[in-house]
């Protein structure tokens, strides 16, 4: 906790905040002069595009606030052109305490403090709702899209919480996303094994040069072993893969670390997709993280999307070369393409990822159709 | 309120150096005794707009010059500050939100040379294309690559591009190819092109190799083929233009011809 206490220069508290567990917690933890009570959003006058330094101190300062609007969005990988996961995203927040130089928060996050929404209730309570009507499909949610699932948990403890609603959810998964490695707050939890705990995982050269403030690549690890031994789920998201002259040894190693500690049955998946950013976003990384790094002096050209992405016959190399070292491990397993081009796909995993059986729920647009009606129907405060 | 006046008694302290010069038809326009229009003119009749609270100013100065470009924003910016006017009038006459990141653009728009200040003018450039410019404490080191794109005249397109691969290769620490002579370069484009093999050098290696492979192949003449890269993607493009169906067959079989060499060759290795 006192490593999280000094992540945090300052924090609000929305006043209607104040009567949350999450609220108490950070009074409890924080020394008051440090803490401010406020009406409405602080610095406001920085909401916009933000400056770098602006992006900066966004992580410095905690604002603890209701979320006025719906908790469940679509993942934003699907759009036309583009293949990807099919799940739904619940974002307890935005913003995120760690730093990574790729981070397309960079190019996202539009106000200047790091924000966890407090009415948590309110999001299970849109969960309950959307299971009565979707609760026999296959669904995905998952927490980390705009910020770290766990990181913060410790502070928020919402783990906890959506651990124990998906227990009557069990048609349902639920995926932490995280670069850390804060597991001991919810690991002993009584669960219904459709939780995957997941990380993102880079060899720890690129952690060391890309990933500042992240858990080590071992550390990640381990928190994998342990939420496994508890009975969960893991996940491994190899994304994004950055190219660097010894890149082959080093997701060799990689590969070779994962399929040594765990067994394809105890991995419900291992996505893996390629550096790829907005052009826009350029701009922010090249002024917070310079040119020297792997990523901003990246070899990128503008793809079908629109977002900087490696040389496509580059993709493909490192794709077949991972997908080459899981497959020489085991044939089990299973390993799909995140945010990609159909095309890539196909030339990576020679099928057409709606024709492949392993990844069928991950593309049903049925799912999709009832979703849309339900939110439809559903209106929010 | 307005008045009549002579420009002799008005002051030039706002003078911007307004790209366009004042049409001479108009009277020179002033703010209480500030010239916002007409600066060139230094008697003759002015309209004087009276207003003891100065909140007409922004209206004035938007009725004059719709839209300012940026240099000429940041130059009417820092008079306003230095007579002590409300400098935040600027933004929506250069279509801007205030920022610390425009106004750090907007300072070193003014530090650099009126040469540049006007071809980033009167080319249209913006805050994206320049934001390089950014990056760096000090600017001597880019400096001459702005000259030579404003000494050269290149386009927006052209120009922009050579800045930004430049700033990018000097914050590698490493030093850009310079400008090839104008009678081999006139519109910037072999500049830009070796600035982009210089900044993509392995992706640049590939593609130059794999088009030199594709114009080594036995195409038939009446083909037309180039090793081409657009965007994220490079691959063969065979072009060709029949007249008769017979012609068509004709150019089927040639091109079938090709299939060992296609097969043989490295083109599809990434
Ligand atoms: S952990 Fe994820 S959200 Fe946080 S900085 Fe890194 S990429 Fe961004």
């Amino acid at each position: 906790m006192e490593e999280l206490k000094a992540k945090f220069s300052r924090v609000y508290i929305h006043k209607d905040s104040l009567g949350s567990a999450v609220a108490k917690r950070v009074l409890e933890l924080f020394p008051s002069d440090s803490v401010q009570v406020v009406n409405d959003q602080p610095l406001k006058e920085k909401n916009g595009r933000l400056s770098a330094e602006d992006f900066e101190a966004s992580k410095r300062a905690l604002y603890l606030a209701p979320f006025k609007g719906q908790f469940f969005k679509r993942c934003p990988g699907a759009r036309p052109g583009l293949l990807c996961c099919n799940y739904f995203v619940l974002n307890l927040g935005q913003q995120c305490d760690m730093n990574c130089s790729y981070c397309y928060l960079q190019s996202f996050i539009n106000n200047p403090v790091l924000t966890i929404y407090t009415n948590f209730d309110q999001a299970l309570n849109e969960l309950k709702e959307m299971h009565k009507d979707l609760g026999s499909s296959r669904i995905r949610v998952g927490t980390g899209e705009v910020i770290d699932s766990l990181s913060l948990d410790e502070l928020t403890l919402y783990s906890k919480s959506l651990i124990e609603a998906f227990r009557h959810f069990p048609n349902w998964t639920l995926e932490f996303k995280t670069k850390s490695a804060k597991v001991d707050q919810f690991i002993s939890c009584e669960h219904s094994k459709n939780v995957i705990v997941s990380w993102s995982v880079n060899p720890q050269a690129i952690v060391d040069s890309e990933e500042y403030g992240t858990a080590s690549l071992e550390e990640r690890l381990r928190a994998a072993e342990r939420c496994r031994d508890q009975g969960y789920p893991v996940a491994f998201h190899i994304d994004p893969m950055i190219w660097h002259p010894e890149w082959k040894s080093n997701y060799t190693d990689l590969v070779e670390k994962i399929t040594q500690r765990f067994r394809p049955t105890q991995v419900a998946v291992i996505s893996v997709g390629a550096l790829r950013f907005q052009p826009e976003q350029r701009i922010m990384m090249r002024e917070r993280f310079g040119m020297k790094g792997w990523v901003t002096r990246a070899e990128v050209y503008p793809s079908q999307d629109g977002k900087l992405r490696y040389d496509q016959a580059l993709r493909r190399e490192m794709f077949d070369h991972v997908l080459g070292q899981f497959r020489a491990a085991h044939p089990d397993w299973r390993v799909f393409l995140c945010m990609e081009t159909p095309e890539t796909w196909i030339s990576t995993t020679e099928q057409i990822p709606h024709r492949n059986p392993g990844l069928k729920d991950l593309f049903d647009t049925k799912v999709l159709h009832q979703h849309r009606n339900w939110s439809q129907n559903t209106t929010t405060p | 309120m307005w008045e009549l006046k002579d420009a002799a008694t008005l002051n030039l302290s706002l003078n911007f150096r307004p790209l366009k010069a004042w049409p001479q038809a108009l009277p020179v326009i002033s703010f209480n005794q500030f010239v916002v229009a007409g600066f060139d003119r230094l008697q003759g009749p002015a309209f004087v707009r009276r207003d003891a609270s100065g909140t007409g100013l922004a209206e004035l100065l938007g009725s004059c010059y719709p839209r300012l470009a940026l240099a000429e924003g940041a130059r009417l910016w820092a008079r306003l500050k230095q007579a002590d006017l409300d400098d935040s009038i600027v933004w929506p006459l250069i279509g801007l939100k205030s920022s610390s990141d425009h106004e750090r653009l907007l300072k070193i728009l003014l530090s650099l040379s009126p040469e540049i200040q006007d071809w980033i003018d009167v080319r249209q450039v913006g805050p994206r294309e320049l934001a390089i410019l950014l990056c760096f404490r000090t600017h001597e080191s880019i400096t001459p690559t702005l000259e030579t794109i404003t000494q050269r005249g290149f386009s927006r397109n052209i120009g922009a591009q050579i800045l930004e691969l430049s700033g990018e290769l000097l914050l590698m620490d490493q030093t850009p190819p310079s400008a090839p002579p104008q009678d081999q370069d006139p519109d910037g484009r072999l500049w830009l092109g070796q600035l982009e093999k210089s900044r993509r050098p392995l992706s640049s290696a590939k593609d130059s190799t794999q088009s030199e492979q594709v114009q080594a192949m036995p195409w038939p003449q009446q083909l037309r083929s180039q090793w081409k890269r657009n965007g994220d993607q490079s691959r063969l493009e065979v072009s060709l233009s029949v007249g008769s169906l017979q012609e068509w067959n004709k150019r089927l079989e040639e091109l079938s011809k090709m299939t060992p060499h296609l097969g043989q060759a490295d083109l599809w290795k990434s």
